[in-house]
Formats: structure tokens, sequence, C-alpha cells
């Protein structure tokens, strides 16, 4: 929802008209049967995760393809923002790949489970970190356009 | 698909988004830092090419202002001299009635006073006292001028001389002193002004105050022709003027000069 929301508010800023009610009621039904599907249950996987995450990664496509098409003097306002965007793509997608292999990752041998475990935590700090570097760039951000003004 | 063949796909399609991701932050980060950089240029050359706008337009209007004085003196000036003198030549020869006698001495009046006018004008277009006798006596005569017109008390307070001060750069300092009285006795409605110098390690302090009612709220936001001539005019002799309001109520204005002012051609 807050992730919608973030990318409704980025198509606000690049001036483009996206769907976002629509778009939030597919994501709410494709969480609700992702609720009421719950693997281990029923045994059944509704894949309603893998629409959540493919909405995702398009979502994270469209708004760059969208900044490349946006005049050049926006770029540096909206450089946290796609920062931002970059990790939430790539924990996504990363994600996306284990959903989608998580039955065989569970019947796999221990040891190369455990090391693409490893590996997912590896990515999980990633994405930490650009989120700090998100938290330093606005810092930045904020600090320039103060020297700005001042100068 | 065996289990190492899941492995290595998860893995090398891992290390792909990875190096995707890593990719586009890299290619905008530097994409940016360009923009800025070429921003950046496009905002210095456009200030280069204001300043030198007006450095230009300072240097023109000061030189026809020359031109008009100059013209003004020694042409239309000598005009109405040597008009007078023949009237006065005229009036002594001929016996003339009383009624003309007073037409007589009316023209020679009111030529009297147009020669004065012009003289005043000229003066006021072009000062020669600086060239003759230096900026200090000249600000003197001002002061004299604008304390004897009762609107405005100008007190004086220099300490020092401008020794190598040449011609065009007492000028500058003249004319910013000028535009600033002439502002406070058009806008400020202040009853006392004072400009006070002295010289500092590495620097001459020109200081003019008023007790007016000084700079509106928004004047930053404004940058009228006056205050960017003075700006200009400053920065020609490398040096920073600085205007704000006094505690007290009026005008500061603030000029730190280098020692020994020397034109900067370099200035743009």
């Amino acid at each position: 929802m807050i992730t919608a929301l973030f990318f409704n508010r980025m198509y606000v800023l690049l001036d483009f008209k996206f769907p976002s009610r629509i778009y939030l009621f597919i994501g709410s039904l494709l969480i609700v049967i992702n609720s009421i599907f719950v693997q281990p249950i029923f045994t059944y996987n509704s894949f309603s995760k893998v629409g959540v995450e493919m909405a995702i990664i398009l979502q994270a496509i469209s708004v760059y393809l969208l900044v490349l098409k946006k005049e050049n003097n926006k770029l540096s306002y909206l450089r946290p923002a796609l920062t931002f965007i970059t990790a939430i793509l790539l924990n996504a997608s990363v994600s996306l790949v284990y959903f989608l292999y998580s039955k065989r990752i569970i019947e796999m041998d221990v040891y190369m489970a455990n090391q693409l475990n490893a590996l997912r935590a590896l990515i999980n700090i990633i994405t930490q970190v650009l989120f700090i570097l998100v938290c330093y760039q606005i810092f930045d951000r904020s600090r320039h356009q103060n020297n700005a003004l001042h100068s | 698909m065996t289990d190492s063949t899941v492995f290595i796909l998860i893995v090398v399609s891992i290390c792909i988004m990875v190096v995707i991701a890593l990719s586009i932050i890299v290619l905008f980060t530097t994409s940016q830092r360009r923009i800025m950089t070429e921003m950046k240029k496009n905002h210095e050359s456009q200030l280069k090419m204001q300043k030198m706008l007006l450095e230009n337009t300072v240097t023109v209007q000061e030189k026809e202002r020359s031109r008009i004085a100059r013209e003004l003196h020694d042409n239309i000036g000598s005009q109405l001299s040597v008009m007078n003198l023949s009237l006065n030549v005229l009036k002594s020869m001929s016996q003339f009635e009383d009624k003309e006698k007073e037409v007589i001495n009316q023209i020679s009046s009111s030529l009297s006073s147009s020669i004065e006018t012009t003289r005043s004008i000229s003066h006021e277009l072009f000062p020669a006292t600086i060239s003759k006798f230096g900026i200090n006596t000249a600000l003197r005569a001002l002061a004299t001028k604008i304390n004897k017109s009762g609107g405005l008390n100008l007190s004086l307070n220099i300490n020092h001389e401008w020794e190598d001060l040449d011609k065009e750069n007492g000028i500058h300092i003249f004319r910013v002193l000028q535009e600033l009285i002439n502002n406070t006795i058009k806008h400020a409605q202040a009853k006392e002004a004072k400009i006070r110098s002295w010289q500092e390690d590495q620097s001459l302090r020109l200081v003019y105050q008023d007790d007016g009612v000084g700079l509106p709220a928004n004047h930053q936001n404004k940058t009228g022709i006056g205050l960017g001539n003075m700006q200009t005019r400053i920065g020609l002799l490398n040096g920073v003027l600085v205007m704000s309001n006094r505690k007290e109520g009026g005008l500061e204005a603030s000029i730190t000069l280098p020692i020994e002012p020397t034109l900067n051609h370099n200035y743009v």
C-alpha cells in the first residue's frame, strides 16, 4: 500500500496520469488472495505475490522511463527517489526469484539452501544500505539547496 | 533441472539484478553530476553576461554624461555668457527709456540664471572637482550644496586621503555616494545623513547612514537600476557594497574597498 502511494506520488511529480485507484484495488485483492491461500495449509500457490512483485517491478521501470523523458533540471530533485526505487526494484526482483523457486529451495541440499539464504540476506543488507544512501542524498540535497540560497 | 542448476540460475539472476541496480545508480549519479555542472556553467555565464552588460552601461553612461557636461559648459554656457556680455555692451552703448531698460535687465537676469543653471547641471553631470582637487573636495562641495538646500543635513567624516586614486575610480565612488544621497532625498524622508570613511589594515571602509525609513522589507527581491549600477561600480573597484537597515532606523550602506583601488578590467 505504502509502495503504491509512493509510486502514485512519483507519477504526480512526473506529470503522468496513472489509474491509482484501480491499481490499489487490484493490489489489495491480490494481497487478500495471497492471505487466503496460504501455501502450507492448502498446498496451493495462488501466485498473487508474483503479481504484486511484478507490479512493483513494472512501476519501477515505468518511473525510470518517465525520468529519462523528463527535463534534466528535475533529475537532481528526484535522485533520492530514484535510489529508493532502485532498492525496491532490487528487493522485489530478488524476492520474486526466491518465491518462484521457493519449493525447490526447500527441497534442496541444506548446504546449498543455506548459501542461497545467505545470498538473500546479503541482498537485504544491500537494500538497507541503499535506504541509508537515500537518507544521505536527501540530506546532501538540502545542504546544496541551502548553499545555493546563501550564495 | 538439478539442484545445482537451480542454484546457479538463482545466483546468476541475482548477480545480474545487483549489477543492473548498481548500474542504474551509477548512471543517474554521474548524469546528475554532469547536469549540475552544466547548469552551474550556464548560470555563471549568464551572470558574466549580466555583469558585462552592466559594466558597459555604466561606462557608456559616464562617457555620455561627460560629453553632455562638456557640451553644456563649453558650448551652451559660453554662448549664454557671450549673449549676456553683448547685452551689457548694448545697454551701455545706447540711451534707452526706463521701460526698455527694465526689459533689458530682465533678459540679463534670465541669462545670468540660465548660465548658473547650465553650469550647475554641467557640474552635476560631470564633477570636474574630482579630477582637479580630488574626491574629498568634491564630496565637501556636494555636502555644502545639499546642506544649503535645507532638505537634508549631510555630514562628512573622512579621516584619510584617497592616495593613488585615479579620476575614473574617484568618479565611481562619487557616483555611488551621489546615488545613495539622491535615494535618501527622494524616498527615505530622512533629516540627517552622514558619510564616514577610514582606513583599515588592508582596506578602505566607507559607510553611509541616514535616519530615514530604511530599505523596504522586500528589497532583496528588487534589483533596481540604481542598486545594480552601484554594485557594478563598486565591483569594478574590487570592492563590496552591503546595504542594510540600521537598528535605530534608517539605511546603512557599507562599502569595503581594497587599499589603492585600481580599476578592475577583469572584473567580469
